[in-house]
């Protein structure tokens, strides 16, 4: 009971903090709610007893890549309001058939699966061969650098040219 | 869903890739709730890639927002049309 109350005040408080990301009139505010979303977010995690990924959550998110926004809002310091030059030839009434369409689409696609039933359960999990591991970041290291190694280091690669590239962006004369 | 009304709404370049943002963690809590329901590891593996090509993503799209501000001094999505033909 305490879980539930405690689940579904933190769910409605991160959807509260992204309307509050969207809809705030500057950057900056945006950013500060963004921080606040992700922490609650790192909560989440631990009720979902997932504390490593919480970890990261805050480590990452709100560590890093939040104070990267923050510099750029800071450099980009805006002159003049951002949302005031309207573009007439935006083609809106297009796009709001196309989108309900596409809405339609998923929707039809949903009820249509949840008809048929559900699908079978994702088998896998730790192998037969695992040690008996305790903890959460035993655990997902075990799982990462056994069945996951490939994709591992793929995205470490990704993270290299990540960096090559935004070096190379953000240089002076391009 | 509020991520994706952002990315629509908002026409400041930066509360996009915020509304980007909002949209992976999304992603993240289903996957971890997914996981927590199944007792599988794969989920929260994924969750550890889709943080590290977030991280990635943001330094890009930061980097191509500062070389474009320092070109054409704005941060509107309607006055960027550099590739509009």
């Amino acid at each position: 009971m305490a879980e539930a109350i405690t689940f579904y005040t933190l769910a409605a408080l991160i959807l509260g903090l992204g309307i509050m990301v969207v809809s705030a009139r500057s950057a900056v505010h945006s950013v500060v709610f963004l921080i606040v979303n992700f922490l609650l977010v790192a909560v989440l995690y631990v009720i979902l007893s997932a504390e490593f990924v919480a970890v990261i959550q805050v480590l990452v998110y709100a560590g890093g890549i939040v104070v990267l926004y923050l510099f750029v809002v800071m450099l980009v310091n805006l002159k003049r309001e951002a949302e005031q030059f309207a573009d007439p030839r935006r083609l809106s009434k297009l796009g709001t058939v196309l989108a309900g369409a596409v809405l339609a689409q998923v929707i039809g696609i949903a009820v249509y699966t949840s008809m048929r039933g559900t699908t079978e359960p994702v088998s896998g999990g730790l192998g037969s061969n695992t040690p008996f591991l305790t903890g959460n970041t035993e655990q997902l290291g075990w799982v990462l650098y056994t069945r996951y190694l490939i994709p591992f280091e793929l995205a470490s690669v990704l993270l290299l040219v990540a960096m090559v590239g935004a070096i190379v962006l953000a240089k002076k004369n391009l | 869903m509020i991520g994706v009304i952002g990315v629509l709404v908002r026409r400041n370049v930066i509360i996009i890739f915020m509304s980007i943002e909002l949209i992976l963690n999304a992603v993240n809590i289903n996957l971890i709730a997914m996981s927590y329901q199944l007792q599988d590891m794969a989920g929260q593996v994924f969750v550890v890639f889709v943080i590290a090509v977030a991280a990635a993503e943001a330094a890009v799209g930061l980097g191509i927002i500062i070389a474009f501000y320092r070109n054409k001094e704005t941060v509107n999505i309607d006055e960027i049309q550099l590739m509009r033909w």
